[in-house]
């Protein structure tokens, strides 16, 4: 019985026996993995983009993407690092916010109420906020002048580092959204079939607009974070496949690109192993090509792997009745 | 049903169980070289860390890369080298990812200086010699650092600056091609120019900017042929090489040959053969083959604990023109 129980908890959740293989391969054939500092290592580098994971795997389940974040995170990290000399610290960082949060806003009302293609509205975003980026830093990095800021980025609790506890927190607090409110609800309803989310009484259109304002937040969050994890803003950051990274990992950890499916420990899932990957290829010394072609055909073998399994589990059904 | 799933399992599995095998492989392969090697000229078991900008972006950083490498098994050291290919998120996991590896020296190439700030103190703190490569971090960066290993942009600009008052001559006019604007080597060979000819008459007419393009280096000075007549001016100054050969195209094509050209340094292979026509008539010539080597070098005294004198430790960039292009003796690159 409980044997049965764990293969239904495996073929629901592929990514723990994905994330399990990797994790042995690592601890056997890469020397210095399996230490308590390098996993925590591992957590560390990946917390930003975990951050603004969470967000984009609110959008994903909702049925869309977000492809802005790639440069979104450019520009507020430029604007936090350019203004915190001149009206402080925590203006500077509430106005980045502001920005994601305006992004996110016309990226929802363009997708939700215009009904403009997702891909379309985000692609121009992302090239707007590229222009805006480029425009305030003058093509010039800024330094940020406040230590604090730095000291936030860099500091630590036991090899746990600021950012990390952060990420977990805010994973916590998805959880509880996704999993316990009405918004979360909604958000599976709407991903999974807006018609009858429709016809159920659910506003999609307020779902759907909340949701992209959710991932400019974590957006604008992890631009902030990534500033203060270098103390600068360099106009290049996160151009030109950051976007592509934060939606590999969520797409990685089994939540699915049509929507309605998913949560946000597949998100963390599909991160750390794109996280680990990149770790083991770096201390093995491969070329960072490889590392790339490595978590390209691990991730078609995840889906072409979760794609069998659904198929058996739809003919399974079937057969049932 | 069972067995389908069975062999998508299987099918995976050995996907990443093969990929990770084949990394595996190469690894021991190297050490196993780095070892051998070692045992031959005196057994260092020094490990060297490097994350370089963005090896196959341009020929010189590829050519840098490769050098390193077999530099490294020359030397006996292991050198773990790591490339960011130009993201700053990237090379700041691997600067974590380095000090992990507990390497004696770290070598940092900086995608961006002022990102390798952070960097640089990261490394600093966990103990580890740092030095920063061919490009430097920002100023505030410099307490961190043991020391800067790399090509002098001010000194390149002033010895091919001094070799062209030798060619025209202390009272002449010059014309100058810059880079990118707020390109910090730009200015800093801009720099090197002004010192090289101060005290001569020698007279800038005008400076423009070409962003580092070999085409719009080209439309710069078609615009200044049409200005400046034949005798007008005796040279054109460009901030490298490949804005130079743009400058030597609108030339031909113009049908000119009154102005001699001159580049502040030259990175690429294939100008050579511009040199040795006598076409560009004199440039610092900047290897990347000794630009890894020198920088290797440093790092493995700092690995073994020794303390620079000097903060900045320039490679040597000599002058290179027709008469003496042969007996430099430049390996190819």
């Amino acid at each position: 019985m409980t044997m049965k129980k764990l293969k239904a908890f495996l073929g629901k959740n592929t990514v723990v026996p994905i994330l399990v293989i990797i994790l042995l391969l690592a601890a056997v054939f890469v020397p210095g993995f399996l230490t308590p500092r390098n996993l925590l290592n591992v957590l560390n580098q990946n917390a930003v983009k975990g951050i603004m994971a969470i967000g984009m795997t609110f959008v994903i389940i909702n049925g869309y993407f977000d492809m802005s974040i790639c440069t979104l995170i450019s520009l507020t990290a430029a604007l936090s690092c350019g203004l915190q000399s001149s009206i402080g610290l925590v203006p500077a960082i509430l106005v980045s916010i502001a920005v994601g949060l305006a992004v996110g806003a016309i990226n929802g009302f363009l997708v939700a109420k215009a009904g403009i293609n997702a891909f379309v509205v985000t692609l121009a975003l992302m090239l707007g906020c590229r222009a805006l980026s480029y425009m305030y830093s003058g093509e010039q990095s800024i330094l940020a002048t406040n230590d604090l800021f730095t000291d936030f980025g860099m500091g630590s609790i036991g090899g746990l580092s600021y950012i990390s506890i952060l990420f977990i927190v805010m994973v916590l607090i998805a959880f509880y959204v996704l999993r316990f409110t009405p918004h979360g609800r909604n958000t599976y309803a709407v991903g999974g079939n807006a018609g009858s989310a429709f016809n159920a009484g659910i506003n999609c259109v307020k779902t759907t607009f909340i949701n992209f304002v959710i991932c400019g937040f974590t957006g604008a969050l992890g631009g902030v974070l990534f500033a203060a994890q270098s103390g600068a803003a360099s106009p290049p950051l996160g151009w030109p496949d950051m976007h592509m990274l934060v939606i590999a990992g969520v797409v990685l950890g089994g939540t699915k690109l049509t929507g309605g499916f998913g949560n946000i420990w597949y998100t963390c899932g599909g991160i750390i192993i794109l996280g680990v990957v990149s770790n083991m290829m770096n201390l093995l010394n491969v070329q960072t090509y490889v590392s790339t072609l490595v978590t390209g055909v691990i991730m078609i073998g995840v889906l072409y792997l979760d794609k069998v399994l659904t198929e058996r589990k739809k003919k399974a059904a079937l057969a049932n009745l | 049903m069972t067995m389908k799933k069975f062999a998508a399992m299987l099918c995976a599995a050995s996907m990443t169980l093969s990929l990770a095998a084949c990394g595996g492989t190469t690894d021991n392969a190297a050490s196993d070289g780095a070892s051998a090697d070692g045992a031959s000229s005196g057994g260092s078991d020094l490990v060297i860390g490097m994350t370089v900008n963005n090896a196959g972006a341009d020929p010189y950083q590829t050519a840098y890369y490769s050098a390193a490498e077999s530099y490294a098994k020359e030397l006996g050291v292991t050198l773990k080298l790591l490339d960011p290919v130009g993201d700053v998120t990237k090379q700041q996991n691997q600067v974590q990812d380095l000090i992990g590896m507990n390497c004696n020296a770290i070598v940092l190439w900086p995608c961006n200086s002022e990102a390798g700030v952070s960097m640089v103190k990261q490394i600093n703190k966990a103990g580890i010699p740092v030095m920063s490569a061919n490009t430097n971090v920002d100023e505030s960066g410099k307490e961190y650092l043991e020391c800067y290993v790399g090509p002098s942009n001010v000194l390149e600009g002033q010895q091919t600056a001094e070799q062209m008052v030798k060619d025209i001559g202390n009272d002449a006019k010059i014309l100058y091609i810059d880079g990118q604007a707020g390109y910090s080597t730009s200015a800093e060979r801009l720099e090197g120019m002004m010192k090289g000819i101060e005290g001569t008459n020698i007279e800038v007419l005008e400076n423009q900017i070409s962003d580092g393009n070999r085409e719009k280096a080209q439309q710069v000075m078609e615009n200044y042929l049409v200005k400046y007549p034949a005798g007008t001016v005796q040279a054109v100054y460009c901030m490298d090489d490949n804005i130079a050969i743009g400058a030597i195209n609108a030339m031909e094509a113009a049908g000119r040959d009154d102005i001699l050209v001159y580049a502040a340094a030259c990175g690429d292979y294939n100008t050579l053969t511009y040199i040795k026509e006598g076409a560009l008539r004199a440039t610092a010539m900047q290897s990347p083959i000794i630009d890894a080597q020198t920088a290797l070098d440093y790092a493995v005294r700092l690995a073994q604990g020794e303390k620079m004198a000097e903060f900045d430790n320039f490679m040597e960039t000599p002058v290179a023109t027709a008469d003496n292009i042969d007996s430099l003796n430049i390996e190819k690159w």
